[in-house]
């Protein structure tokens, strides 16, 4: 059965990888550089997650008005407020930064909360016709510009559990008349004000008969940011330093630090590529760099392999040839496992919805780095540091 | 490398059905697979769980709650002031004490007289004795209090120790997560998970549930118990009829065996002042249940109690009467005793009821996340879309690249997903977006395993050898390689389960279950399919 099988490079490569070695790290040098004064001069994109704040993400019936919308947001006054398309036109995710405080009876991780009950209410608001009128004590009514369904309103009323708390109709279809009990006592907590039980109630109306739907909505108090960041720096440099035993373990000295350059390399660059982009860094964009970190490592392993086998293998052979050959000798498996590991990414990119597309990405710069890496890097490097061919043989 | 021996090889199709046969509910519907209270027409040796799917792709709301210790400490110690002010008080003759201050840990107070240092700290003993047996939730029996002395002026502190305080807080949240539980449980939403994480946080979520207010107002409620006087104005019968006297109420009894109760609509003691309730007996041997209040409580109390020897007071939960003892002597002092036709079992019922009934300290919001169930729906779309298509664009590349070989690492792939779905059924871990990112990110890495070994084969014809040779050469000299490679990155998926939170752990848990099904399928499935086609076909030459 003659076959031709696709072939991205030819079986019997003899790419000179070691004489480009002085290119390859002048190149590094000055993208780590850039990196580094990228994160310096523009910083990254910090989601909620690690500097808290609150993301909301809603979905209108048709395209939405983002300027409608950003204008009900500021005019909250809720300091720095993101608002954009997010994957489709008809959804739109709101941002905003961690609400602060210098008044120590106010609680910080409630005002976060607060804010997003806000930026709810008034959107809620901005995209229903309703009109509320309140007594302050028993009844108030509510008039739309069009027909309101009544058992939708009530039904959601009922989630309130609010003993002889009512929605009746109203003069015309387009009325409801809102009857709050003589005393509002909650089964579970006794009496409550009659105007917070309003407030309840009106929200939830207008949540009812908003044209907007709230979809997802994140809140990240100050404490738990704070916990993330040093959780996942922690994560980061916790699975460098394991990597770096191991290999040492297995391998010699000179390739565990070779190998560490390499992954510390990758993930400069990532951060660089966080910086530039804008993309917003979040808990997924760790998972995404130690992800990084365990494909370039694998790449590493993988080549630095091969190499201590022609080492054993070719005692007299000169140590650039020998890097060569091991790096021509993987070449393929190293193409072919990027192609694989890119075609499930790129449908991921394009399909999996907007909420991975910042991972999927990330994991897209990665591999084509740390393959990069593993290969103009990672194995070059042991040249510098000189290889002691007998501590090898020793084991 | 090629030979298998039979019971490896009966060892290998067993875990591949083994893991079929997890992820076979995924495919069946509900009314074959059964649901959580009801199993379907499956045999019961079958596994009947589905992939757990995390809030992000399901819907609902995620709260991370803290309790706050501040205010247990501070409780505790109000507590504790008051509690030594009666010892001191309780027989005669009377201990004077004064200066009394709550300063962080510690409570101090100045005896009048200096010279009743040795009865006051006698007295105090039970401050020790008590505190302890009461919190003994793990049979804890250490010293609750550090009790220092200064009898030249009179003064005396009482330090709570650390020990005591973590217990203290421990237990503050494990009562904390038993309201919570019994609230939302009320809310009728299905399988809410309530977890105590660490010393001081509780997670809830809430599958379906995608309005955190809800469950927010229902959380932070703190459930209402007063203590009434029966009212004998009018019979039951009479007030059953509508007679009911002015300034009383009917309320039901929470056993609806019992009849109704009329009770005076006068609040004598409001359960927010109970600090604490235990299953104990009386002195006659029968179940019964010790109450404690605070300062407050106490006064009303004790004053309620004197004043109405021989009636009945009732204990009212959310207006509902949990029980309706005689009073039989004043109760001053704090603590009193409920005791009736109770079991053990009832005795402790009620007590956790009294202890659970409000929540023992505030409990703040520090993370929340919520979801709406459509999003959720689409999220799983669209993930299942992306899987799809990379999964077919990875086994028709793998084709073009290695034909044959190609076809024995699709298999491999194909089992290899089976066995993640199995995995993730079978361990009920939960699949959050990240997650299937995961195994999007192990169906591209998978094959790597494959490619390292098939890489080597090519090489190994490439040097002249047999076919049957540069096989099995090729699969033992990728072993290390492949071990070597997937070990590190199982360090950096361990670290994600570790360090991670929420989502990311499910991302952790996708890629290290990867890990183990790709080594598994790529270097014992793979190699059986290559050893079965040899052995059976014979060839002369390897195309690859």
């Amino acid at each position: 059965m003659p076959l031709s099988f696709v072939r991205l490079i030819p079986g019997d490569t003899h790419f000179r990888f070691v004489r480009l070695r002085k290119i390859a790290f002048a190149a590094s040098i000055v993208a780590l550089l850039g990196a580094v004064a990228a994160f310096t001069v523009l910083g990254i994109n910090l989601g909620i997650d690690f500097k808290g704040g609150g993301n909301i993400e809603i979905k209108t019936q048709e395209a939405a008005d983002i300027k409608k919308i950003n204008d009900v947001v500021r005019g909250l006054g809720l300091g720095e407020v993101e608002v954009r398309e997010f994957g489709s036109p008809t959804e739109v995710l709101i941002r905003f930064e961690r609400q602060e405080t210098n008044d120590p009876e106010v609680n910080e991780e409630r005002l976060q909360q607060q804010a997003a009950h806000n930026v709810h209410e008034a959107l809620y608001a901005a995209f229903s016709d309703l009109e509320f009128s309140f007594d302050g004590d028993k009844s108030g009514t509510v008039v739309s510009g069009s027909d309101l369904d009544l058992e939708k309103g009530q039904k959601a009323l009922q989630s309130l559990d609010v003993e002889g708390l009512t929605l009746e109709a109203g003069v015309d279809a387009k009325t409801l008349v809102l009857t709050l009990p003589k005393v509002v006592v909650d089964r579970k907590s006794g009496p409550e004000l009659q105007q917070q039980v309003y407030d309840q109630a009106r929200y939830k109306l207008l949540e009812t008969y908003s044209t907007l739907v709230s979809q997802r909505t994140d809140i990240v108090g100050p404490k738990v940011s704070g916990e993330l960041v040093q959780s996942g720096i922690i994560a980061v440099l916790g699975a460098l330093f394991c990597m770096m035993l191991y290999i040492w373990f297995r391998f010699e000295w000179q390739f565990s630090v070779g190998a560490v350059i390499a992954l510390a390399h990758d993930v400069t660059l990532t951060i660089g590529m966080f910086a530039l982009t804008r993309i917003e860094f979040n808990l997924a964009s760790i998972a995404a760099i130690l992800t990084i970190v365990g494909y370039s490592m694998n790449d590493t392993v993988v080549v630095y392999d091969r190499i201590r086998e022609k080492l054993r293998m070719f005692k007299k052979m000169e140590m650039g040839d020998l890097i060569d050959l091991a790096i021509n000798k993987t070449l393929a498996r190293t193409s072919i496992t990027s192609v694989t590991t890119l075609l499930a990414l790129v449908p991921l990119y394009l399909y999996g919805g907007e909420a991975l597309r910042g991972f999927a990405i990330t994991m897209i710069w990665g591999v084509l780095v740390g393959t990069y890496s593993s290969i103009f890097i990672a194995a070059p490097l042991l040249m510098v540091f000189g290889i002691n061919r007998e501590a090898l043989d020793g084991e | 490398m090629l030979h298998f021996s039979r019971l490896k090889q009966i060892s290998i199709w067993f875990v591949i059905a083994l893991g079929l046969l997890f992820a076979l509910p995924n495919f069946l519907p509900e009314d074959i697979r059964g649901t959580e209270d009801k199993r379907g027409s499956l045999p019961s040796f079958m596994p009947n769980k589905t992939v757990n799917l995390g809030l992000d792709l399901q819907g609902g709301s995620y709260l991370l709650l803290e309790v706050n210790t501040d205010s247990v400490r501070l409780n505790k110690m109000e507590a504790t002031q008051e509690e030594s002010r009666q010892l001191l008080r309780s027989e005669r003759p009377i201990i004077p004490a004064r200066n009394f201050r709550i300063h962080d840990k510690t409570v101090t107070f100045n005896l009048a007289r200096p010279e009743q240092m040795e009865m006051a700290l006698e007295r105090l003993k039970p401050l020790n004795e008590v505190a302890g047996g009461q919190l003994a939730i793990g049979g804890n029996t250490d010293r609750t209090f550090v009790i220092k002395s200064d009898a030249a002026s009179g003064r005396i502190s009482l330090t709570i120790t650390d020990a005591a305080l973590t217990r203290l807080n421990r237990d503050a949240v494990v009562r904390s997560v038993e309201v919570i539980r019994n609230r939302i449980t009320e809310l009728g939403t299905k399988d809410p998970t309530i977890l105590r994480q660490g010393n001081s946080r509780i997670i809830v979520e809430v599958p379906g549930e995608s309005d955190p207010v809800r469950i927010k107002r229902i959380i932070e409620k703190t459930a209402q118990m007063t203590f009434h006087m029966v009212n004998t104005k009018v019979t039951i019968a009479e007030a059953l009829t509508g007679r009911i006297p002015p300034g009383a109420k009917l309320v039901k009894s929470s056993n609806p065996a019992e009849p109704d109760l009329l009770v005076d609509r006068r609040i004598l003691v409001d359960g927010a002042d109970l600090i604490d309730a235990q299953q104990t007996f009386n002195q006659e041997g029968q179940p019964a249940v010790t109450f404690t209040f605070n300062s407050r409580g106490s006064l009303q109390f004790g004053k309620a109690t004197s004043e109405n020897i021989g009636r009945r007071f009732a204990i009212l939960l959310d207006d509902e009467s949990i029980t309706a003892p005689v009073i039989r002597g004043p109760i001053i002092g704090g603590t009193g005793l409920i005791d009736g036709s109770f079991t053990v079992e009832t005795a402790n019922d009620l007590a956790i009821l009294m202890r659970a009934g409000s929540l023992p300290a505030k409990l703040e919001t520090l993370n929340e996340r919520s979801v709406g169930a459509s999003m959720g729906d689409e999220a799983v779309k669209a993930g299942a879309i992306s899987l799809m298509i990379g999964f077919g664009a990875v086994m028709i590349y793998m084709l073009l690249c290695y034909g044959r070989f190609g076809l024995f690492a699709n298999a491999a792939l194909l089992v290899n997903l089976t066995l993640i779905l199995g995995a993730l059924s079978g361990l009920q871990a939960t699949l959050t977006l990240p997650g299937i990112a995961g195994v999007i990110l192990t169906i591209g890495m998978a094959v790597d395993a494959n490619v390292l070994i098939f890489e080597r084969i090519r090489e190994e014809i490439a040097i002249g050898r047999t076919p049957m040779n540069a096989v099995e050469t090729g699969f033992a000299k990728a072993r290390s390689t492949i071990l070597d490679a997937n070990i590190t990155t199982l360090i950096a998926a361990v670290l994600l389960l570790l360090f991670g939170s929420g989502p990311v752990q499910g991302f952790g848990v996708t890629l290290a279950i990867g890990i183990f099904t790709s080594v598994f399928t790529a270097f014992l499935f793979s190699r059986l399919l290559t050893s079965y086609w040899i052995m059976r076909a014979k060839p002369k030459t390897i195309s690859l």
